[in-house]
């Protein structure tokens, strides 16, 4: 499959219409294919065992030009290079290929739920296992980490001898050992190379956290009072909800507990850009969802508290389309206040309960009058990320509103994203290796046709302005950053973004639409009420 | 597919007697054309299939499967298209060479007027 085909350096695309997914639906398609060229084949194989019998039945009435007939039908019906036979050929070849498609995509299922399967048994055993039990393991850890760091080192410290040892592990990590694949790569990189900690070595990958955390949550849930029942459960969600419970409870003892959401327009729209100028791409979206961030270190700059944009864009053509912009977290108190984008809300949306946040986009929505027939462009950071995607495959919403496309950044959205969007949808999920958020679902986004995830190591990536981004979970999380990514890979050349272009630009009338010739955009505010 | 001698044509059959008028020739050209539609057919779905975005080794051998089996169905419509005329002259001069022996018999023997 050439779906890993990089559009620039640093990026991975994984999924969409150049996806692996998109391929092996070509299989099947090209299967179906040669199903039908077999069946085709076999008509005419039939149709030509007429022929000769037709000409078995003349050759009574005209001995003379039967042969010559005979001779040149035999081909037809010949029972190893006839018709038939390419029939035959033609069935075991679509055959083998539904095999292929298969094995693909069983062979991608098993690993991810292997891991995942074994990480939440091991959690569940642990948790279940009590406070003694947690002690002891952890301790066990502690041990072997200790022995394992001073093993290594140790062993590395050897390559500044002058012995035969040293020179052995001076060649390991010098030359193409180092460099190789599998158990001998690894050992040479481990062992070898400058210095007495191996290169490699950092922050753990989103991949591992991707992996840890639904063992995490099922032993957060073991560890509980009673037995957990977390068989063929996804324990990320059933975690959430109990810190969520937990956090509620804490509110309500400690904080002052709310009843309900109140939505008013804000007079002044916040937009990093001028507000007659439209969007012109993936980038300028998500500049404008970062502008809806209230500025950290000067109180009052920024956007407002709790906000999410809705913007209109008038085309020449006389239609009109919609930009929701929806940020993610701005409070990280455990006890619920006012701004809904909070912490209360994240637990919310993660474990699948009606949330805050998705009714404050709805209101809004509602209240800048989308009609439900013009196309919509919803476009969220880290939590208004999952909140986008959590809208576009609800089925009441569908109704109500059109939406055409998805971008989301940062946010973990693998676990929520199912087959539920409508037909048409193009979903694009940006993504940095160094940060952990989009990972929090324990969950890597799949690999649908029309759902493309672009994953971004900050290290490599040449169009990065701030460097200590990719030296930073909290940085390369930052919505600017991402921003900027998805500025690099406009108008990139890779079917799967490709695809997700032709989709937003119906909205921003770019890509061959009609284009914009005005815009007004509206701040909607979200408060929670005593 | 052919029906039994002497149940061909549109003209009175008498029993013992070979039918008249031109039978298999019609019969053989529909067969000739549901050969060629067939392997016109199948020859487009081939074609399709072999488009598939699919790169590997595996994928390198499906193509090299393919290309035999297009091959195959090219050698069969040229096949078919050589029969065509023979086949034809041939199902023709049985059909002309029937209509004669049907004539002369008819012609040699006296039918009795009343049923």
């Amino acid at each position: 499959m050439s779906d890993q085909d990089a559009p620039l350096a640093g990026v991975t695309v994984i999924g969409g219409a150049g996806g692996t997914s998109a391929h092996l639906d070509d299989l099947d398609a090209a299967a179906a294919a040669l199903e039908r060229a077999a069946d085709l084949l076999d008509a005419s194989a039939h149709a030509a065992h007429d022929v000769a019998e037709l000409v078995e039945e003349a050759a009574a009435w005209s001995p003379a030009t039967a042969p010559l007939a005979r001779v040149l039908t035999d081909p037809l019906v010949d029972p190893w290079r006839g018709a038939r036979a390419a029939a035959a050929s033609v069935r075991a070849t679509a055959a083998a290929l539904r095999t292929a498609a298969d094995l693909y995509r069983r062979a991608d299922l098993d690993v991810a739920g292997r891991l995942r399967n074994g990480g939440i048994l091991a959690g569940s055993v642990l948790g279940e296992a009590g406070p003694v039990a947690w002690l002891a393991v952890g301790a066990l850890a502690a041990v072997g980490a200790v022995g394992v760091a001073i093993h290594v080192t140790s062993v590395r410290a050897l390559q500044y001898t002058p012995g035969v040892g040293g020179l052995v592990l001076r060649g390991l990590g010098a030359g193409p050992l180092a460099g190789a694949s599998g158990p001998v790569g690894w050992v040479s990189r481990l062992y070898g190379g400058p210095g007495l900690v191996p290169s490699g070595l950092g922050p753990p990958t989103v991949g591992t956290v991707e992996t840890l955390v639904p063992g995490m949550s099922s032993f957060l849930l073991a560890a509980g009072p009673g037995r957990s029942h977390l068989l063929g459960r996804d324990p990320v969600p059933l975690a959430a909800a109990s810190i969520g419970n937990g956090t509620r409870v804490a509110t309500l003892l400690l904080g002052t507990p709310t009843s309900g959401l109140l939505m008013t327009r804000a007079i002044q729209a916040a937009s990093s850009r001028p507000p007659e100028r439209a969007p012109q791409g993936m980038g300028d979206v998500l500049d404008d969802v970062h502008a809806r961030y209230p500025d950290p270190h000067s109180p009052g700059a920024g956007g407002l508290p709790g906000s999410v944009g809705v913007q209109r864009l008038d085309h020449s053509d006389g239609s009109a389309s919609w930009v929701v912009t929806i940020p993610g977290t701005e409070e990280w108190s455990p006890l619920a206040g006012q701004n809904p984008l909070d912490l209360q809300t994240d637990l919310d949306v993660v474990a699948g309960r009606p949330d805050d946040a998705t009714e404050l986009v709805t209101r809004a929505m509602i209240a800048a009058g989308v009609p439900p027939d013009e196309p919509v462009l919803l476009a969220g950071h880290s939590l208004g990320g999952i909140v986008a995607m959590e809208m576009a495959q609800d089925r009441a919403f569908q109704e109500r509103f059109s939406v055409a496309a998805v971008l989301t950044a940062g946010s973990p959205v693998g676990a929520g994203e199912s087959a539920d969007l409508p037909p048409g949808v193009q979903t694009l999920h940006l993504e940095h290796e160094q940060d952990y958020v989009h990972g929090l679902d324990g969950r890597p986004n799949g690999d649908r046709p029309r759902s493309t995830t672009v994953r971004a190591d900050l290290g490599r990536a040449p169009w990065v302005s701030d460097p200590t981004s990719a030296g930073s979970p909290v940085q390369a999380h930052a919505a600017s950053g991402y921003a900027e990514t998805a500025r690099a890979i406009e108008g990139s050349d890779h079917p799967s973004i490709q695809a997700f272009e032709a989709a937003v630009g119906r909205v921003l009338g770019t890509s061959g639409h009609a284009p914009v010739v005005s815009s007004s955009t509206s701040t909607y505010v979200g408060v929670r009420v005593p | 597919m052919a029906p039994p001698a002497g149940q061909h044509g549109t003209g009175q059959h008498h029993p013992g007697l070979p039918a008249d008028g031109a039978r298999t020739t019609p019969l053989a050209q529909a067969a000739l054309g549901a050969v060629g539609d067939g392997l016109s057919g199948a020859r487009t779905g081939l074609a399709a299939a072999a488009d598939a975005d699919w790169v590997s080794v595996a994928a390198d051998r499906y193509r090299a499967v393919l290309a035999d089996v297009l091959a195959d169905v090219t050698r069969l419509t040229s096949a078919r298209w050589s029969a065509h005329g023979p086949v034809l002259r041939h199902t023709s001069a049985a059909d002309a060479t029937r209509d004669d022996v049907a004539a002369a018999r008819r012609a040699a023997v006296w039918e009795f007027p009343f049923p």
